[in-house]
Order: C-alpha cells, then sequence, then structure tokens
C-alpha cells in the first residue's frame, strides 16, 4: 500500500479522534449553566448540543476553507505528517485539560499543535507570528472580558427588571428564565458546531491536500463534512461531565437568569466575533460569561482559585500543545515508521488518562447530584409555599394520629 | 504588525449591545408574564378589571418573547450570511 495514503489515512483519524474530543470538551459551553440550573436533564442537554452541534457542521465551509490561511508564511509546504503531529499536540493537551476539568480552547490546542509541527518541520521563519498575534492572541485576551461584562452588565439588568421587593412571598417569576435557556444555549451550541466542526473539515482537507489526494480548488469533500459532522456530535453527546461540573457549579453558584444572561453573551460575543471575521474561543467567551453572570447577582460569588486554574491553563494550551505537536513532529520525521509510533503513543498516552480518569469518574447521574443542591436554591417561592403546606398538613396529620392515641 | 483596534471596540459594543437587548426584552417578557399570573386568581373569580390586565399582560409577554426569539433568530441569520458571502 502507498505510503503517503497510509500517513494520510492516520491524519484523517487522528483529525476524527480530535473532533470528537473537541466535542465531549466543549459540550460545557452550550451547556454547563441550562443543566447547572434545571433548565434540562444532563443526558436532554448533550442530546441537544450534539443535534445543534450537527446542524451548525453543515451550516457553510467559510471557516473549513480558511482554517490553514495566515497560520504559515506564503511558500510554506505543509507534510501531512506535519498536520498529524500538530493534531497530537491538540489531542492530548484536549485530554489532560479535560482530565483536570479545565475549560480551555481546543481551537488554540489545535493552532498550537499545528504551530509546534510548523517550527520542528521548517523552523520559525514559516510561522506568520504577527498574524498569529493579531487573530488569536489578542482576542484570546479581550474575548473573555467581553463576554464577562456583557454578562454581568445582562444579568444586572434582567434582576432590575424582574426585582418585586425583599418580599420572599412574592413571586418573580425567574425560573421562567428556564425557557429562555432552551433557545440561547442552543445558539451558542449551533455556533459551536459551525466554527469548530469545520475547523476539523479544514485539517482533513488541508491533510488530504498536502497527501496530493484532493487540490486546493476541490472544496471539502462531502465524506469530509459528514464524518467531522458526526464526529464532533459524537463527542459531544458523550459529554464531558468534568468540564460541566466545573463551569455549571465550580466557577460560581448560576441560577436561571444567570444562566440565561450568560448564554446571551456568550452567543453574542460568538455572533459578533464572527461578523467582524475573529476566530474567537467559544470556551473561553463561555466561562468569561459564566464569571461575569456570577459577579452580576447580588450576592453571587465566583470561585476565583478555580478561575485562577482556567486562565493558567489558558495561558499554557498554545504552549503546551505546541512542545508535544513539535516533539511529535520530530517523530513523524522518521518517515512512515515513525507516524505509526507518534500514533501509538497517543494511543497509549489517551487510554493512561481515560484509565486514571476512572477512579474518580464523573458522568451524568453524578454531575446532576452537585447541580441538583444548586437547583434547590432557586426553587421559586411558588414551589417553597407548596413544600411549606405539605409539611403543615404532614404535621397536622401525624398531630391528629397522635390526639388520638 | 498592524492591528485594527475599531474592530475589537466594534466586536465589544456589538456583543454588549445584543445581549442587552435580548436579556431586557426577555426579561420584560418575564415581569409581564408574572403580572399576568399575579392577576390570574382575581380574574379566574370573575373581575373584569383583573381579566383585562392579565390579558394584557400577557400578550405583551408573549410579544416581547417573541421579539427576543426574533433577534436571536436575526442573529443567526447574519453570523451565517457573513459566512457565506465571505467566501
Amino acid at each position: 500500500m502507498d505510503q503517503m495514503f497510509l500517513v494520510v489515512a492516520a491524519v484523517v483519524a487522528i483529525a476524527l479522534f480530535f473532533d470528537f474530543t473537541n466535542g465531549f470538551h466543549d459540550t460545557a459551553n452550550a451547556m454547563a449553566t441550562p443543566i447547572a440550573t434545571g433548565a434540562m436533564r444532563p443526558r436532554v442537554a448533550v442530546a441537544l448540543a450534539a443535534v445543534m452541534n450537527l446542524i451548525g457542521a453543515f451550516l457553510g465551509t467559510a471557516v473549513a476553507k480558511t482554517i490553514s490561511t495566515g497560520m504559515f508564511v506564503d511558500g510554506t509546504n505543509v507534510l501531512p505528517q506535519m498536520v498529524f503531529a500538530g493534531l497530537t499536540g491538540a489531542v492530548t493537551w484536549n485530554l489532560i485539560t479535560w482530565f483536570l476539568g479545565l475549560p480551555s480552547s481546543s481551537s488554540h490546542a489545535l493552532v498550537g499543535g499545528l504551530v509546534g509541527a510548523g517550527i520542528a518541520y521548517t523552523g520559525f521563519g514559516s510561522i506568520n507570528f504577527a498574524n498569529l498575534v493579531e487573530k488569536v492572541a489578542i482576542p484570546a485576551l479581550f474575548a473573555p472580558v467581553i463576554a464577562g461584562i456583557a454578562a454581568y452588565i445582562a444579568t444586572r439588568l434582567a434582576y432590575a427588571i424582574t426585582y418585586r421587593g425583599e418580599n420572599a412571598q412574592i413571586r418573580t417569576g425567574r425560573g421562567k428564565y428556564r425557557v429562555g435557556q432552551w433557545f440561547s444555549s442552543s445558539l451558542v451550541a449551533l455556533a459551536h458546531g459551525t466554527n469548530d466542526g469545520q475547523k476539523t473539515m479544514g485539517v482533513i482537507t488541508l491533510g488530504l491536500i498536502a497527501g496530493g489526494m484532493v487540490t486546493k480548488d476541490d472544496g471539502i469533500p462531502l465524506w469530509v463534512m459528514i464524518s467531522a459532522a458526526v464526529a464532533i456530535a459524537a463527542g459531544t453527546y458523550a459529554g464531558g461531565w468534568r468540564i460541566i461540573k466545573t463551569m455549571g457549579s465550580g466557577l460560581a453558584e448560576i441560577k436561571p437568569a444567570q444562566g440565561f444572561a450568560a448564554e446571551s453573551s456568550t452567543g453574542s460575543a460568538i455572533l459578533a466575533s464572527s461578523l467582524f471575521g475573529f476566530a474567537l474561543s467559544t470556551t473561553q467567551v463561555a466561562s468569561g460569561s459564566v464569571i461575569g453572570a456570577g459577579l452580576g447577582r447580588k450576592g453571587g460569588a465566583v470561585r476565583w482559585n478555580k478561575a485562577g486554574h482556567i486562565v493558567l491553563a489558558w495561558f499554557f494550551t498554545l504552549p503546551a500543545s505546541a512542545a508535544v505537536g513539535a516533539i511529535s513532529a520530530y517523530l513523524t520525521h522518521l518517515g512512515t515508521a515513525g507516524v505509526i509510533a507518534d500514533a501509538i503513543l497517543m494511543t497509549a498516552v489517551s487510554i493512561a488518562i481515560f484509565q486514571i480518569s476512572r477512579r474518580n469518574k464523573v458522568n451524568h447521574k453524578n454531575v446532576r447530584s452537585e447541580v441538583e443542591i444548586a437547583a434547590e436554591s432557586v426553587k421559586s417561592p411558588r414551589q417553597v409555599r407548596a413544600e411549606a403546606r405539605a409539611a403543615a398538613k404532614a404535621a397536622a396529620k401525624s398531630a391528629k394520629k397522635g390526639g388520638k392515641k | 504588525m498592524n492591528i485594527d483596534w475599531t474592530k475589537f471596540y466594534e466586536v465589544a459594543l456589538g456583543a454588549i449591545g445584543f445581549t442587552a437587548v435580548v436579556v431586557v426584552v426577555y426579561s420584560l417578557g418575564v415581569r409581564l408574564l408574572t403580572n399576568a399570573q399575579h392577576v390570574a386568581p382575581a380574574a379566574a373569580k370573575g373581575d373584569a378589571k383583573a381579566a383585562r390586565t392579565e390579558l394584557y399582560n400577557r400578550v405583551a409577554a408573549y410579544a416581547c418573547f417573541a421579539v427576543a426569539f426574533v433577534a436571536l433568530a436575526y442573529g443567526v441569520f447574519l453570523m451565517f450570511d457573513k459566512m457565506y458571502n465571505s467566501k
């Protein structure tokens, strides 16, 4: 069998695996807050996110077509082995941060991995650093801050408009934001599928072009579109419960109005950035929104310790995935045997991370236990009154029984 | 390196403005629908004024929800329109 075919097949396989990890790593972006507020059951939430990601991946191919432009200077000879090595870096970093429950950017991991592999193959001169600073680094600093400010203002406005005095007996109706959360979180999931699903399509196509199997003018092959869309949807449905737990209740206690404000802010930031041509990280935007919404409610608190860990992971994402990408690149330099060795090594690392994660399993069952505690604190006054009536009834009944004796 | 800072400001203002509009409109809907629910028991007992208040608040609330939904849908439309036209 042709060696180039084997290498390209390996690129396709690892790209789809990256897409899968991207899906479960980023489920939290759209669904952590609706799960935390009790707007959706965990399984329903991830199923909805999977469907919206699947639809989003098919809506246009502009992102896929532009994934590789601007990262390398013109004339750089991109090899399939280089793409493979870059993806290795991205997958490894995604799995490590998933294990730690840290919502880091899958897109930055992908960029970092490809840049690291590019440096190892063709040197620093092949990287378009000016473009990376403008398109990746600066938006990475600004996006979470903008989303946080938007979510903070929106939360303040939502609470001000629905405020009905300090009397707890008067219903504020804030539980109704849960219905809105279905739409706002769907929007975020759709935008995620559009951006991230297409990134993988772009990377696979880049590998196919590098392997000489398609030309630049051929566009994205249909089988690439379908396989990438299915991979990200499957990954999303698998649910990255560790990260959902962090974003849903680890960063701040989120109530329905805050959840709606956070998701609207995330969706708006992605929409605005798409309009102006910025490739924002949905993960960073979503995390910034949760922090902003957490601060926006009177008495709300943000767990700054956790937020600090997340920000630290953001800073490490590019260099760490670049380092793994570069190490992989040196292995793949050895030819097909190197690619096979690299694939075996990455598979072993992935299995090891999954095995270690099983010691402290987080899934749709126990992610809810903490969420339910949070949900109890957002009971509507009607629920509180109904429970009080039921308790009084039970007390009266037992008193009656006691009297008869 | 030539960074276009104006674009960043526009993204920031666009994101904050759009979020505020959607959340304010939806929150008004929540407030009005809750108003309607507050007077619903009186309306059910035959109070004509309460019935009118309930009806007006309910209609206005659903109008607000519809506007918020249309705003979200318009945002999605703009995003995909831009993506297709930027080929």
